[in-house]
């Protein structure tokens, strides 16, 4: 079968190929692909994705006026939400900001959907998750746990609300949980915890303390300093017992990886 | 198989991104899948929901809606078929936002100026931006199953077989798809021309 020729080179009509050339030349902005990019090396996918979780994500339908209401700030937000009978919990989110906005975090909850078997290479996914994002006065705050380290010194106060000095604390505040979480990942929980206490200490008000305190919490795990990840779940859950992490933190010291 | 920059629809998915394959391999390698994915994607599934009909406002939002659904499903779906999955993601949350779009008041203004609106000239055109709102017009009011074809191999530039595999069809059926979908987007430009004609004779008059 020989391939026929693409419109944009072979029509006679100057319109049509000034409409292709648009339509081929179409790019979005990139920031939030920045964003997105950034998010999943800060994470993981499978902090985001979680194990038998369902993904959260920004509904269409309130994602028009929840970003009409932040005006010119532009959020990006990635959660995973544990996939229980009913309405999920947001267990995983990172609220990523453009650059040079002032801090504001945002919260997606999620309903859950149910996981359809494998077999994915050429089937269609399925209907995507009907989920209702919100922007949220703010992410709380992280632990405040002290296992293994001098009590935290963070006010417990929201995150977020304050504006955060943007550039270029954010991005050091995300290099350093990448760093965090790539040891993690590589099994070298002690060089994490280490990475951790110095991000604590450079980052007292740091935008990701939550992200930093669940990264914790996985290193004590890994750590096989099981009753300290207890007492450092609870420190969290008891500081914020809304925060969006909870049934992912929950998770973490409960069925702790190996 | 594309001048652009896709991954293998099949074969071994390669987890670095094209443009550093000099960085040390992540540790965890479905990190770095899905951070290749949205990095070598993001363009084309942000398209595809334009196409679609999803605005432009609110079109980043929904791309983070397809690769929030990629996450979930990252260990499932076979590598290789990234593309393909997160085609159908877009255009499953396309058709919610639209559906969303409708069950908001439209106005009568909106309407006239999707249906009527003549066809821009040639040197209004050259404006990219403008020409690009046009064709998602021009788009959008093709039939489904032939709008699906015709920017796949228009805009994406993808191969009729890659095409063919994506949708599940014939190569035969992709290729008399593509011939439809050219003649139904001739016929609206068409359409569109003579309704400039007659806006320009009523404006004479």
């Amino acid at each position: 079968m020989s391939r026929p020729h693409r419109l944009l080179d072979a029509s006679d009509s100057e319109i049509e190929r000034l409409l292709l050339r648009a339509g081929r030349a179409g790019a979005p902005p990139g920031a939030q692909k920045r964003a997105l990019v950034a998010a999943t090396a800060v994470l993981g996918a499978s902090m985001i994705a979680g194990t038998g979780v369902a993904a959260g994500n920004a509904a269409l339908s309130a994602k028009v006026g929840s970003f009409a209401a932040l005006g010119s700030l532009k959020w990006l937000a990635l959660a995973g939400a544990v996939g229980a009978a009913g309405v999920g919990t947001v267990v995983g989110a990172v609220a990523i900001q453009h650059a040079a906005t002032p801090m504001v975090s945002t919260t997606v909850r999620t309903s859950a959907t149910s996981v359809r078997p494998a077999s994915i290479a050429r089937s269609a996914p399925p209907p995507p998750t009907q989920a209702t994002a919100r922007p949220v006065e703010a992410v709380p705050a992280s632990a405040t746990s002290s296992v293994q380290t001098p009590p935290h010194t963070a006010s417990g106060s929201p995150i977020g609300l304050a504006p955060v000095p943007t550039t270029p604390s954010f991005s050091d505040e995300l290099a350093t949980l990448d760093r965090a979480r790539a040891a993690i990942d590589v099994r070298e929980p002690a060089r994490a915890l280490s990475i951790l206490e110095g991000y604590r200490s450079r980052f007292p008000n740091g935008a990701m303390r939550p992200e930093a305190a669940m990264l914790r919490i996985e290193a004590l795990e890994k750590a096989g300093d099981h009753p300290a990840a207890i007492r450092a779940a609870d420190a969290f859950l008891e500081s914020d017992p809304a925060t969006p992490y909870a049934a992912r933190v929950r998770s973490l010291v409960e069925s702790p990886n190996p | 198989m594309t001048s652009r920059d896709y991954a293998p629809v099949s074969g071994v998915f390669d987890p670095r991104p094209a443009a550093s394959v000099d960085d040390p391999p992540r540790a965890e390698p479905s990190a770095a899948r899905l951070r290749c994915v949205v990095e070598r994607h993001y363009d084309f599934v942000w398209r595809t929901l334009r196409f679609h009909g999803v605005p432009d406002a609110t079109a980043e939002d929904a791309a983070q809606q397809v690769f929030c659904v990629f996450a979930r499903r990252l260990d499932e779906i076979a590598l290789g078929a990234e593309l393909s999955f997160l085609f159908a993601t877009a255009t499953h949350v396309a058709s919610d936002a639209r559906r969303t779009l409708r069950r908001r008041p439209v106005t009568i203004e909106t309407d006239i100026d999707t249906l009527e609106a003549p066809l821009p000239s040639p040197e209004d055109l050259v404006d990219e931006r403008r020409a690009r709102e046009v064709l998602h017009e021009i788009v959008e009011t093709m039939q489904e199953n032939l709008r699906v074809v015709f920017v796949l191999y228009e805009i994406e530039e993808l191969t009729l077989p890659v095409i063919a595999s994506m949708l599940g069809l014939r190569e035969g059926t992709a290729t008399s798809r593509l011939r439809r979908a050219r003649l139904e987007f001739k016929s609206i430009l068409k359409r569109r021309k003579a309704a400039e004609s007659h806006s320009l004779r009523g404006a004479r008059t």
